[in-house]
């Protein structure tokens, strides 16, 4: 039935038999339909937006053209989960507009893949789209990505739990060709973006740090202090097992290696070191 | 099938005559604006974290207003928290769809610990001896000033971003003499950053294409820190730097596929002066050092049928580092040791490639499958080349209503080039040490979610997984390494006025490890066991709504936890964290524009470390060499009492 529903749609919009009054017509009928004229309120529904909905084919320039659907109840493009639409079908209806510079990447991203549309996360019959601010965006992203949810609760996480960051700081949500989608092209240039200080280059470099900032920290949390993926000196002793001490097994809490902040206690400037005596990053 | 606007059917569409009555375009302000007043009452300013302020007078400012004018120019002023710690603030003028202008305030804070104590206490970049140690507070400010501006024409458009972030506040840190003593301090952070990017994009019926510029600039006022009369600085600080790199990107279609690439050029640079001049070579007073990058990136989408897509993928740096390799004799117990080392100047390229296809089988039955290869290549180091590939499969079945499942299994492989141990450091490794970001590893995962909804009213959600490294050529160092865990969330609205949202999961992360000081073989092992748990509940009533009465509340709890293991010395004492957050929001509408409401937040917040010592520890009673900054940890009851008033225009 929905097949059918949907065929029916493909043929009105190709014949193109939009209404006499526009948004006038639609909301002799919609003006009780709740929710429906908030998007007077927001920039869809602002015959000022520049190339915009009002300026246009109003209301069908995303519910499609009227055909019969006033006296016959033909049905119209709808959106969200009982729409007949698959979601790339109603995201068409989006880029048709929004194909922009922003969402170039769209096309190969994952949520396209996962068949996510945009009415997912974003509202247009609203003053103003939740996804927008910070704290709906991060409750919108959360509510697929629980994982990630519950990473930001952990002892040591990217301050997302008060909102004071977004998703969107380090991922682009629309796409892009870097790995996990990332805003920059490779992981450490995003987080080089408000870590300058790790960026260098320096005079002594740790080879493992300029690779990836992952091999040692979980940028979505972790149980372990500085996001680490493992506390120090263990993490380190993956690594190192050079002869004397970073070979030795770690010691307990009365162990230099394992009290106050551990190896870094001598080896202070872990991300690189510019000091001319910096090779062990001790200075 | 594209329902979009540009492929519309509109030779029929006459809309000269359409009005539209609803439509707001005479001068208006919308919006709503809401003071709070309130108190924080804390014994322990690290609440600050979550409540957003220190023990004592809160107030805050949250606005979201617009302002329309006649002729179409929209001004919106958005606060939020706004005289809290973590305020925020952004004003934007602009017409929608053609041009908009912004700036912003944004501000971030957060406390490590009110409790260091340190008898070293910072003065700009001296450390300064005090007769007794001192208690001071270990937190960070971020303030960040931000300007947008962006142009939009019909075929092209371009914009500009600009950001300057102040970092401002201390940081653990510690100094040492080279040898085997050392002490913690508290370090000073007063560091500014500057990015930039500026973009024209143009496009056509098929194509879109972009070129920008980026810039940053890291600039430190602690570029080194000193004890007061020491002849040596005892730690440099992270240098000035600059990076820049130049891009172009497009994307072309060509029927159902979807070509797109990248292609940047960057440069990375420092040339700071050198924090002592003590054993480097006559004539060298600053650095000069480069780091050259180049990224390409393409990307390929294709829509074979109406049931099959194919992917594909390719990731491309390279970071050649340029740099100007000096040779330093290096300092120990404040005088040169004689051993002279050279520095490093360490090239690197990293490629993925990765190609997948989906394939629906049947309505509600879809297949996806992929390979994914990554290589990297280092100039320098234990292992100068790694590859890894990685297969995978996903199955997303739909076919029932009010149930969705996914699952997802993927096995990768990583080898390389021959294993050198110790080639990338001066003193020797032992030969069979397998660093675990080189060494050979099979990786395994499985991945499973379910949603159901069994009711209109009721749907839940749950998802696990389970993750295994297994670094199978690997005597000593990482030999494996365990993920797995679960999420569970699920929504009930009640009755039409109650609605009811719980989630909770665990994790679990073990580590297994193994090391030698004798050279030939293991003699120690330590296990790593991490564990982290969390649950929450939100409620939020309705039922009073046409009396003007709203009321909601949340809970969250979270525990996280890590034990260590060895063959060696036992780890006394905990490390691990828990927290209790209660929220409870009351409002009520005095009229239809004005309303007050009450909230309520508590945080019960403990967290400990069996890596803390007292300050002082002396051979035979402590920890030998170490001054520590003393107990870090935190265990606090914290509560926030806001009375607000707002307004909606």
């Amino acid at each position: 039935q929905q097949q059918d529903v949907l065929l029916q749609l493909q043929q009105k919009f190709e014949q193109g038999k939009y209404s006499k009054k526009g948004a006038d017509g639609c909301m002799m009928c919609h003006r009780k339909t709740e929710g429906v004229d908030a998007i007077f309120d927001g920039v869809h529904g602002d015959p000022n937006t520049v190339a915009g909905p009002m300026a246009g084919l109003q209301c069908e320039a995303c519910h499609g053209p009227q055909g019969k659907h006033r006296g016959k109840n033909e049905p119209m493009l709808t959106f969200g989960e009982d729409s007949p639409l698959t979601a790339d079908m109603q995201n068409s209806v989006c880029m048709g507009c929004h194909d922009d510079s922003q969402r170039m990447d769209w096309h190969g991203s994952a949520h396209v893949s996962e068949e996510v549309a945009c009415t997912d996360c974003h509202q247009v019959h609203i003053a103003k789209d939740p996804v927008l601010s910070r704290s709906g965006q991060n409750d919108t992203c959360q509510q697929c990505h629980t994982k990630v949810k519950a990473d930001s609760h952990k002892r040591s996480a990217h301050p997302i739990k008060w909102d004071e960051m977004s998703c969107s700081d380090c991922h682009n949500p629309h796409g892009s060709m870097a790995e996990s989608a990332l805003n920059e092209p490779m992981l450490n240039d995003t987080c080089y973006t408000c870590h300058a200080d790790k960026r260098g280059p320096f005079l002594w470099e740790h080879a493992p740090v300029m690779e990836n900032c992952a091999n040692c920290h979980d940028a979505h949390g972790s149980v372990n202090e500085q996001m680490l993926k493992t506390r120090v000196p263990m993490l380190c002793k993956q690594c190192h097992a050079e002869s004397n001490h970073p070979s030795t097994v770690p010691g307990g809490n009365g162990s230099i290696q394992t009290a106050g902040q551990g190896c870094l206690n001598c080896h202070s400037q872990i991300h690189g070191s510019n000091h001319p005596s910096g090779q062990a990053f001790q200075f | 099938f594209d329902f979009g606007v540009p492929a519309a059917n509109t030779s029929k569409a006459k809309t000269d005559a359409w009005a539209c009555k609803k439509c707001v375009s005479s001068d208006s302000i919308q919006g709503s604006v809401a003071v709070g007043l309130g108190n924080a009452i804390s014994s322990d300013d690290h609440a600050a974290n979550a409540l957003g302020y220190e023990d004592g007078f809160a107030a805050s400012v949250d606005a979201d207003l617009l302002h329309r004018s006649d002729s179409g120019l929209r001004t919106s002023v958005e606060a939020k928290e706004l005289g809290s710690k973590r305020g925020d603030l952004a004003v934007t003028a602009g017409r929608a769809g053609q041009w908009k202008v912004g700036a912003s305030l944004d501000q971030k804070y957060q406390v490590d610990s009110t409790t260091a104590h340190s008898d070293l206490l910072a003065s700009g970049n001296t450390l300064v001896r005090q007769g007794e140690p001192v208690q001071q507070q270990l937190d960070k400010e971020r303030q960040q000033l931000g300007f947008d501006a962006k142009y939009m024409g019909s075929h092209w458009g371009s914009y500009l971003s600009m950001t300057s972030e102040s970092r401002k506040g201390s940081q653990r840190s510690s100094i040492s003499n080279g040898g085997v003593e050392a002490q913690n301090i508290v370090a000073p952070i007063d560091s500014t950053t500057q990015n930039l990017t500026a973009a024209v994009h143009v496009s056509g019926g098929d194509w879109l294409a972009e070129a920008g510029v980026k810039g940053s600039w890291y600039d430190n006022d602690i570029d080194s820190l000193s004890l007061e009369g020491a002849a040596q600085p005892a730690q440099a600080g992270a240098p000035d730097n600059q990076a820049y790199s130049v891009y172009l990107k497009g994307r072309y279609r060509l029927g159902a596929t979807q070509l797109s690439g990248r292609l940047a050029s960057g440069r990375q640079t420092q040339d700071q002066d050198l924090v002592t001049l003590t054993g480097v070579p006559t004539g060298v007073t600053a650095a000069d050092l480069q780091v050259d990058t180049l990224d390409g990136q393409l990307a390929l989408v294709s829509r074979l049928s109406s049931k099959s897509t194919l992917r594909a993928s390719m990731i491309y740096n390279d970071r050649d580092n340029a740099s100007t390799l000096y040779q330093f004799d290096q300092l120990r117990f404040d005088t040169l040791s004689g051993t002279v080392e050279q520095t490093q100047a360490v090239d690197r390229s990293y490629g993925t490639y990765k190609v997948s296809a989906d394939y629906r089988l049947a309505s509600g039955h879809k297949l996806t499958g992929g390979v994914d290869y990554k290589q990297t290549e280092r100039s320098a180091g234990d292992r100068e080349e790694t590859d890894e590939v990685t297969a995978w499969a996903r199955y997303h079945w739909s076919a029932a209503a009010r149930w969705d499942m996914r699952v997802k299994a993927s096995f990768g492989q990583r080898d390389g080039s021959r294993y050198q141990a110790g080639a990338a450091t001066s003193t020797e490794s032992n030969e069979l040490m397998r660093k675990y970001y080189l060494a050979d590893r099979d990786r395994t995962k499985l991945e499973l979610e379910i949603s159901h909804t069994p009711l209109d009213s009721v749907s839940l959600d749950f998802s696990t997984y389970y993750a295994l490294d297994d670094y199978s050529d690997t005597e000593i160092g990482l030999t494996e390494s365990e993920d797995y865990g679960w999420d569970l969330s699920g929504h009930w609205q009640a009755l039409s006025s109650v609605s009811v949202t719980a989630f909770g999961g665990m994790q679990w992360i073990d580590n297994q490890q193994l090391g030698s000081d004798s050279g030939s073989y293991a003699t120690w092992a330590a296990e790593n066991h991490d564990e982290f748990g969390y649950a929450g509940v939100s409620v939020a009533y309705t039922g009073l709504q046409e009396q003007g009465i709203q009321l909601s509340m949340d809970y969250q709890y979270s525990y996280s936890g890590s034990d260590v293991d060895t063959s060696g010395q036992p780890f006394d004492d905990d490390y691990e964290s828990d927290s209790h957050s209660v929220s409870l929001n009351a409002g009520y509408a005095i009229s239809a524009a004005a309303s007050v409401g009450l909230r309520y937040q508590y945080e019960r917040y403990q967290d400990s470390d069996y890596a803390e010592v007292p300050v002082e520890n002396y051979p035979g009673q402590g920890v030998t060499g170490l001054t520590s900054l003393g107990q870090l940890s935190q265990n606090y009851n914290a509560h926030l009492i806001m009375l607000t008033l707002s307004y909606r225009l």
